[in-house]
């Protein structure tokens, strides 16, 4: 998929879902694991 | 994703035309900033990364802003407007400034005085106008959406051409802080995107109130996206037997006549409505308008923004003239007055249809995306492409283009009118639309 050809809720759904799934929720949720 | 919109320009923009100025490197920074938000979980909007067009009338601190007017050529706004403040806030990367006809006058961007924006889908036509190049950008994926201003068709018309949804919303309920004024109490910003959920989050994000612009509404703006159910059973929609009379193109009027078929098919009431003086609607938009023209563009004096008047173009000098004239001693009875007198007929005509029906459908266009220079020499001929639009600017109320097929491998836009603050039964009806009878068509690029 062209991320160019997406739509603003396709693009919305794909930011979360790649940056929160892939990279940072490892780390959010070590966080809080400190806290 | 920045990168990947910045790719397509690279490609299509050369052809297409749709940008006065690319931001690419506050694009980068702000798309870094974006990242980094995500990143910490610190994002506050849904719109946070995503890349955007601005029309070139909109006001963009430290951005050159010219209005598509060589009278703004060295122009860089020491602040910004509300709306671009907005979407700064909620993290927005903006692509950059895109395409109009001089100061928004115009129906093709031919009147711009920096370049003709080409329609994606066929480039010997017309984008529309005047926000034409907001429109031309997102049809051609050169961005995930845009904004565009409204005046008397600016973002519906456009919108109809590249086969994209574009909102006009009511008067008031987005601040024009920061747009480069037309005419005052017409002009509305509003969102230029690829599907209807996407207007409602856009406009979600742009709606509210402003104390920087006096006629921007304190009254609060629902969730648009709550509007957007698949069901219309019931609803009662209007169709006004004007918007099919002279003038109307056939081949239009059958592709609206089809879409208001499939809007009874998912169980809503047609109900034709007289709307009669839609014929007049053109002779007062183009008596009110150019006489707020004549008074906005009267800062353009030589002096404060340094440029001399001789860069005004034909089209933006005729308005000035008209407007002048209609408000000068002795004329300002027997044409403005009487206009405004007209207007507030047609606005009551609106409210009266209103009482019995929860929206209004027809055409946005009279006629098929014209070819570049056809109707560029007949200042007449251009102006009666507003003929179904200008009327819901003339009442300040709430209007949307979606994409309902195609016409000789054209896009047809419909037009969907709500009562004032009604944007609500818009997006339902629109998204009921949408959803049932998809545009899938794309231009071949």
């Amino acid at each position: 998929m062209e991320l160019a050809k997406l739509s603003l809720k396709e693009a919305i759904t794909g930011l979360k879902s790649k940056k929160f799934s892939q990279t940072n929720w490892p780390k959010r949720f070590l966080e809080k694991l400190r806290l | 994703m920045a990168k990947a919109v910045f790719g397509k320009i690279k490609t299509l923009e050369p052809k297409i035309e749709a940008y006065l100025l690319l931001t690419s490197d506050l694009a980068q920074k702000q798309a870094e900033k974006a990242d980094r938000l995500i990143a910490d979980g610190q994002v506050s909007s849904q719109l946070t990364g995503v890349p955007a067009a601005i029309k070139d009338v909109i006001v963009t601190k430290g951005i050159r802003t010219t209005a598509g007017s060589k009278i703004l050529e060295d122009f860089t706004p020491p602040y910004s407007a509300t709306v671009y403040e907005k979407l700064e806030t909620a993290g927005v990367v903006v692509v950059g400034k895109t395409n109009l006809d001089e100061f928004a006058m115009g129906a093709s961007t031919e009147n711009s005085a920096y370049k003709i924006t080409k329609n994606p889908w066929d480039f010997s036509r017309v984008p529309g106008g005047s926000s034409g190049g907001s429109a031309a950008a997102v049809a051609a994926d050169m961005a995930i959406y845009s904004l565009g201003s409204d005046t008397g068709g600016s973002i519906r018309q456009p919108a109809s051409f590249c086969g994209v949804v574009g909102l006009k919303p009511t008067y008031g309920r987005v601040s024009r802080y920061g747009l480069i004024a037309m005419a005052s109490s017409l002009d509305q910003i509003g969102p230029i995107t690829k599907t209807v959920e996407d207007a409602a989050l856009v406009l979600n994000e742009i709606a509210g109130y402003d104390p920087c612009d006096s006629t921007c509404v304190d009254k609060e703006s629902p969730d648009y996206t709550s509007f957007l159910k698949p069901i219309i059973k019931g609803a009662k929609i209007g169709v006004p037997k004007e918007f099919f009379g002279e003038g109307v193109d056939l081949q239009v009027a059958e592709a609206i006549k089809k879409a208001i078929s499939r809007l009874e098919s998912l169980g809503a009431k047609i109900i034709e409505i007289s709307l009669p003086r839609t014929k007049e609607a053109i002779s007062v938009y183009y008596l009110i308008m150019p006489s707020e023209v004549s008074a906005n563009l009267s800062r353009y004096d030589g002096i404060r923004f340094g440029s001399s008047r001789d860069k005004f173009g034909p089209e933006v000098k005729r308005r000035i003239m008209l407007g002048t004239y209609a408000l000068s001693a002795g004329y300002y009875d027997a044409y403005y007055l009487k206009a405004a007198k007209v207007r507030t007929l047609i606005s009551q005509e609106f409210k009266g249809a209103f009482k019995k029906v929860d929206v209004i459908v027809g055409p946005v266009s009279p006629v098929l995306p014209f070819k570049i220079g056809e109707r560029v020499d007949n200042p007449l001929q251009m102006y009666l492409a507003d003929i179904l639009t200008v009327p819901v600017n003339l009442a300040g109320l709430p209007g949307i283009s979606i994409p309902c097929g195609l016409v000789s491998g054209l896009p047809v836009g419909l037009q969907i009118i709500a009562d004032h603050w009604q944007e609500g039964k818009i997006f339902n009806v629109a998204y009921a639309y949408e959803q049932n009878f998809p545009f899938r068509e794309k231009p071949k690029l």
